[in-house]
């Protein structure tokens, strides 16, 4: 089934723009305790409310979590940023560029993770469809 | 079936989405999961009233849907009372709320993937030309058996079939199986009944194409087995596994292969038992239907002249071919026909036994070749039995009801072997036959065959004019293997 040579091209540079966009992978969350946060986090989010801090430099002893909070954007790949819920928002204690959170008043601590499984999963319903879509139009 | 798809592939697309803290009365949930630091609640009938947040702790028996839950985070968790059943605490301490969306990136994707599996099993049976289906119940699931009565693609080949009933058990002291269409083909069955057979633990039962039960108790592997071109295959028929043999396709003039087998045999033995457990290919059902197709508007009339045609001649023209697996034996004086198998259909790994007279050979070796067109059967395992076959009780059971897809019943269509027949003509025709289970003989196993007799004619939408100059060379011997190994290296070409 042959298409105008065009035509073609373009949907090769489609089938390789979302190909791209694909093989980012895909990430779940894990909700993990605050005391867990891996090593290799660069960046903690505080939320609460609907007030969000983010924080580097972060330390967590016996009873607080502590930070800088950054002025700029952090770039930061999603498995080194940790997503960490707070309640109430009067917990969170704002001195000059420090923020200071008790450990008792972090509800949810949430880390992205590459999902391997659906990684793969997805992978393979991709290569399919692009499979079937190339035997389409040649 | 599509729609059904979808729906199945979207309720596994929920994943965890945040929502504001004000959406949570608006959210419409049934049921709230509470977490705290270090405690948990599930609780419904939730209500907000002075910032406090109220709800009545439940246990559901079966998690509810995911549709109709909400989880909320608190801190810290001296902040949630529980009285009686009752668990408050303050909205303010709620930290986040979080509720199950379909995650339309990844329902998008694996709809489409599901899509293209559709297309895919929709091209497949567009160019499959099987067989009618059997199913069995085994009192909570329907089980695959097989094919029956493949490759009797005309009235004069009509044939039994045998077909091993692995996954049936008695339901209210019953054997259910169902019949069905799912090929574009009209099926007509002519008989249908249950063998049954109590035979020592020790042995199992295959019941070979001409209706004899034989018990294979000592099973032997090749000591050496051999492609056309002398590549060992021993590895790929020893066992009934993965590993499988498919022909070895090279650009030169062989239309047959051939599988050489040497077996140890036993002193004295006098007859052996040869097993194989195959299929035949997709490839062979797909070129059967271009070949219809060759005769364009000139279908019909086919058809009526191969319905016209002897027995013989139509099994001859099909042996011609390749199509069945051919069973030669060496003996003193050469290489000598015995046997067939009959085509087992492309879906299912089936496994068939055919009895050799071992009379004409010396030696220490049984040396048997199968040979069939290239591409044509797909084979799990070959195997030899030399043992004598123990006693068995064999119990015919007949349909004591048997009802199609409208209800109605059929049960005197399938009774005899005469000239009524169930006629499956579309997708999805569907006959439900059910056999009184007879008393089992004490310390003995069971093994339940369909005894089923029956043909099938291919439905092509074939039009334009028929490619007589080619069709007529079908004829000769082989032909039919040419026209597909051309086609298959035509096709391999194309696309490298």
């Amino acid at each position: 089934m042959l298409k105008p040579s065009g035509l073609r091209k373009a949907f090769r540079i489609v089938l390789f723009l979302m190909t791209c966009l694909i093989t980012t992978g895909c990430y779940t969350m894990r909700t993990i305790s605050v005391t867990t946060i891996p090593k290799i986090t660069e960046v903690i989010i505080v939320h609460a409310d609907k007030n969000s801090w983010t924080i580097i430099n972060y330390s967590v002893t016996d009873s607080l979590l502590t930070g800088q909070i950054s002025q700029g954007k952090v770039n930061a790949t999603k498995t080194k940023t940790v997503h960490v819920y707070v309640a109430p928002v009067s917990a969170v204690t704002v001195k000059g560029s420090t923020l200071t959170v008790p450990l008792l008043n972090i509800a949810k601590t949430d880390c992205q993770e590459l999902n391997i499984i659906e990684t793969l999963g997805f992978g393979i319903i991709w290569v399919s469809l692009l499979f079937t879509l190339t035997m389409i139009v040649g | 079936m599509l729609s059904a798809l979808f729906l199945i592939q979207f309720s596994g697309c929920r994943s965890l989405r945040s929502i504001p803290l004000n959406e949570i009365q608006y959210a419409e949930k049934q049921h709230y999961y509470v977490h705290g630091q270090n405690s948990y609640y599930q609780i419904s009938g939730m209500a907000i009233s002075d910032g406090i947040l109220t709800g009545l702790i439940t246990n559901p028996i079966s998690p509810p849907e995911k549709n109709k839950v909400m989880h909320i985070y608190v801190a810290p968790d001296s902040v949630i009372s529980v009285r009686d059943n009752l668990v408050s605490f303050p909205f303010s301490n709620i930290a986040k709320a979080e509720i199950y969306d379909v995650d339309e990136g990844k329902a998008i994707l694996i709809g489409a993937g599901t899509a293209n599996a559709v297309f895919w099993s929709a091209l497949m049976i567009a160019f499959m030309s099987s067989c009618p289906f059997v199913y069995s119940e085994d009192g909570t699931e329907i089980n695959f058996e097989g094919e029956v009565y493949s490759g009797a693609t005309a009235t004069p080949i009509e044939r039994d079939d045998y077909l091993a009933l692995k996954s049936i058990s008695p339901v209210n002291n019953r054997y259910n199986i169902r019949i069905t269409n799912e090929v574009h083909e009209i099926q007509n069955t002519n008989l249908a009944e249950l063998q049954i057979y109590d035979h020592p633990a020790n042995a199992e039962v295959l019941v070979d194409k001409y209706g004899i039960a034989h018990t294979v108790s000592d099973i032997r592997q090749p000591v050496s087995a051999v492609n056309a071109y002398g590549r060992s295959i021993v590895s790929e028929l020893s066992k009934c596994d993965n590993a499988r043999y498919l022909s070895e396709i090279r650009n030169d003039g062989l239309l047959l292969d051939t599988i050489s087998l040497s077996f140890e045999k036993p002193h004295n033995s006098k007859r052996a038992k040869l097993i194989i457990s195959a299929k035949n290919t997709m490839w062979l059902d797909y070129m059967f239907a271009r070949l219809s197709d060759m005769f364009g508007n000139r279908y019909d009339e086919w058809i009526r002249i191969r319905n016209k045609r002897s027995p013989e001649y139509l099994l001859q023209w099909s042996l011609d071919q390749g199509i069945p697996l051919a069973v030669y034996l060496e003996t003193a004086s050469g290489l000598v026909f015995v046997d067939y198998y009959n085509v087992p259909g492309p879906v299912k790994d089936r496994k068939d036994i055919l009895q050799i007279d071992l009379s004409g050979v010396t030696g220490d070796r049984v040396n048997v070749r199968l040979v069939s067109g290239v591409m044509f059967w797909d084979l799990d395992n070959a195997a030899m039995d030399f043992s004598e076959d123990a006693s068995v009780k064999c119990t015919t059971a007949a349909i004591d009801n048997a009802t199609d897809e409208t209800g109605e019943e059929v049960t005197s269509l399938l009774l005899h072997d005469d000239d009524r027949y169930l006629v499956q003509p579309d997708i999805n025709n569907e006959a439900r036959l059910s056999f009184k289970v007879p008393s089992q003989v004490p310390g003995t196993e069971r093994s339940v065959f369909l005894h089923s007799k029956g043909n099938y004619q291919l439905v092509r939408d074939a039009s334009g004019k028929p490619d007589m100059d080619l069709l007529v060379t079908m004829r000769r011997p082989g032909m039919f293997i040419r026209f597909t190994k051309d086609h298959f290296l035509k096709y391999y070409a194309d696309r490298n």
